[in-house]
């Protein structure tokens, strides 16, 4: 033979090499030619498609792809060699592959090129995408969970709730029998009593209403909200709470706050995890008869805010910037999402969701969101 | 007199509640009288009105079990009927151990109240007719000289007016006078008699000693 031995043993060894390089690479590796036809495919590839090399060595790479990449692989590398733009070249993205029963899953590509070769390398994500919708699903349930607990526990105060008024009702109702039977009927008292009778199930109609809206997700709503109305309408579902550990509630309406953008029901139950939160922590305390002040306010110059003051045992120091997080509680058996969930909705407002200790003992918890803005004032362009 | 005349304290947080009871109990011609808190309640609570008191048992503030124990602390004996919610049956029944009459689920049949409300009331009336006799007999001993009351208080332990004429040195036609004496003061005209209104005063003490 005419042919350099020592240039011989360097491209067998060099072959060698990157074969046993090939197989033991953790990704797949799939080298093609100008034409797109596969000309090599490591071991990690052919677990990953399903195929041997003999069922892809000398085809069209687009096998590997569903459609509609797999009619167009041809144009892409076409449009490459033409143009010389990468779209993935040097770059690498999330693509979808196909395996060889005609499944997808997702993969991350990047592809290399030299020598007229492509060098595609290719990690299955299946499992990652899994475990990370899998973990999605899991906040989301416990998010849920932490939802349907709370409502757990405005079971037991809303049955107190909805129970006055009909207990109210129904006393009515027999006084009035007894009014009725009386020789002398006293209409005046007859009709007074009628009327307090449908007051009566019009407020325990009022409580279920604002029951329902706490039930069931909720779409994004960017209304124009009463503060102060907003709270009130949510003040027997706070005092139900409360007052099943006898906790007195008492508010103080700052006048002519101006409107904000958001959604009341969501705001309602920040408000609601807020002095739940403010219950817990009196619930058993020395200063229990001192009740919860919730107090609406003008905060700065274009924000109204909101404040739960309490008197209960505090927080500790240490948590203070941590209790925002998922998952921190100081509450025996609590889950810790829901300053957390409540965060995230009033920054999704806009607005800002804080805690600072109350200087008499106990903790304040508020949230500030800003006012609509009024037409021809600067920065306009809200609607 | 208005004192003797029955009145029923109510105390519910809830104004629709104390109104529709206010007015259940004025259809059968009953007085009452609504509080919305249990501190309201005391400061016009009146130890000597004929009365019972019907509360709710979970109120902001003072609850209803701490009213029941404050009353107890001031020695007042006013029958107690809780009007509960449907979760509140364990503090119910803690309420009935201390001393409560009864509990009636909220909502109630008027007819379940009113009854509860009339026996709450004839205990009521007992025990101030009761108290009034023992009030009586205690005015009467304390008229009793002395020498009387050591002749009485024998008597009532049976013993003979020899035995007494000994015990006391005395002769027993003096024994026999002292006796005729203490019978006459204390309107009393068997030594039976005389044995029930001592003890009645007696027990009387021991109630206002443990409670």
């Amino acid at each position: 033979m005419d042919t350099d031995p020592i240039r011989d043993r360097l491209d067998r060894l060099t072959r060698l090499g990157f074969s046993a390089l090939m197989d033991a690479a953790a990704d797949g590796i799939v080298v093609i030619d100008r034409n797109g036809t596969v000309l090599d495919f490591n071991s990690a590839a052919q677990r990953m498609f399903g195929l041997d090399p003999g069922q892809i060595v000398g085809r069209n790479v687009a096998l590997l792809m569903p459609e509609p990449d797999r009619s167009r692989h041809d144009e892409y590398i076409a449009r490459y060699l033409r143009t010389g733009e990468a779209r993935i070249i040097g770059i690498g993205r999330e693509v979808t592959g196909q395996r060889e029963d005609g499944a997808t899953f997702p993969m991350q590509l990047s592809v290399g090129s030299a020598e007229g070769l492509f060098i595609g390398i290719v990690r299955d994500l299946s499992a990652q995408k899994a475990a990370e919708e899998e973990n999605q699903r899991l906040k989301d349930r416990l998010v849920e969970v932490d939802r349907l607990s709370l409502m757990g526990e405005l079971a037991a105060g809303l049955a107190h709730e909805i129970n006055q008024p009909l207990s109210a009702i129904a006393t009515y109702a027999q006084a009035g029998e007894r009014i009725v039977s009386h020789e002398e009927t006293d209409t005046e008292a007859l009709r007074k009593t009628c009327r307090d009778i449908a007051e009566q199930a019009l407020r325990a109609g009022r409580v279920i209403h604002n029951l329902r809206n706490f039930v069931g997700n909720r779409q994004v709503v960017e209304d124009e909200v009463d503060f102060n109305r907003a709270i009130q309408d949510v003040l027997n579902l706070v005092e139900a709470d409360a007052t099943a550990a006898g906790i007195a509630v008492h508010t103080e309406y700052a006048p002519d706050l101006p409107p904000i953008v958001g959604d009341a029901i969501r705001l309602q139950q920040v408000l609601l995890n807020l002095t739940r939160n403010a219950v817990d922590a009196m619930r058993g305390g020395v200063r229990k008869e001192e009740g919860i002040r919730i107090r609406t306010q003008r905060a700065g110059r274009r924000s109204v805010g909101v404040e739960v003051v309490d008197r209960g045992h505090g927080c500790p120091a240490e948590l203070a910037n941590e209790m925002f997080q998922p998952f921190v509680s100081t509450k025996p058996g609590g889950l810790g999402v829901g300053l957390a969930v409540s965060r995230r909705i009033v920054e999704a407002y806009g607005g800002n969701l804080y805690y600072r200790s109350n200087p008499g003992g106990g903790s304040i918890f508020g949230f500030s969101l800003p006012q609509k803005r009024v037409r021809g004032e600067e920065g306009h362009g809200t609607e | 007199m208005e004192r003797n005349e029955p009145l029923i304290y109510i105390v519910d947080d809830d104004a629709a509640v104390c109104d529709s009871l206010t007015r259940l109990l004025k259809s059968v011609k009953l007085r009452a009288q609504a509080y919305r808190s249990a501190a309201e309640f005391l400061e016009h609570y009146d130890p000597e009105q004929h009365a019972c008191l019907v509360a709710d048992i979970r109120m902001p503030g003072m609850s209803g079990l701490e009213l029941q124990a404050v009353l107890k602390r001031l020695g007042a004996l006013i029958p107690l009927i809780f009007i509960t919610a449907y979760g509140d049956v364990p503090m119910a029944v803690e309420a009935m151990k201390s001393g409560a009459l009864d509990f009636i689920e909220k909502p109630f049949r008027d007819q379940d109240l009113l009854d509860r409300v009339n026996e709450a009331l004839a205990r009521d009336r007992q025990r101030r007719a009761d108290e009034e006799k023992v009030d009586s007999v205690r005015k009467r001993l304390a008229t009793l000289t002395p020498r009387e009351t050591e002749v009485m208080q024998r008597v009532a332990e049976g013993q003979s007016n020899k035995v007494i004429a000994m015990d006391l040195a005395v002769s027993q036609r003096t024994v026999e006078i002292h006796r005729a004496n203490v019978m006459q003061k204390m309107s009393t005209r068997s030594v039976a008699m005389l044995v029930r209104a001592v003890q009645s005063v007696e027990s009387s003490d021991n109630r206002t000693d443990s409670g």
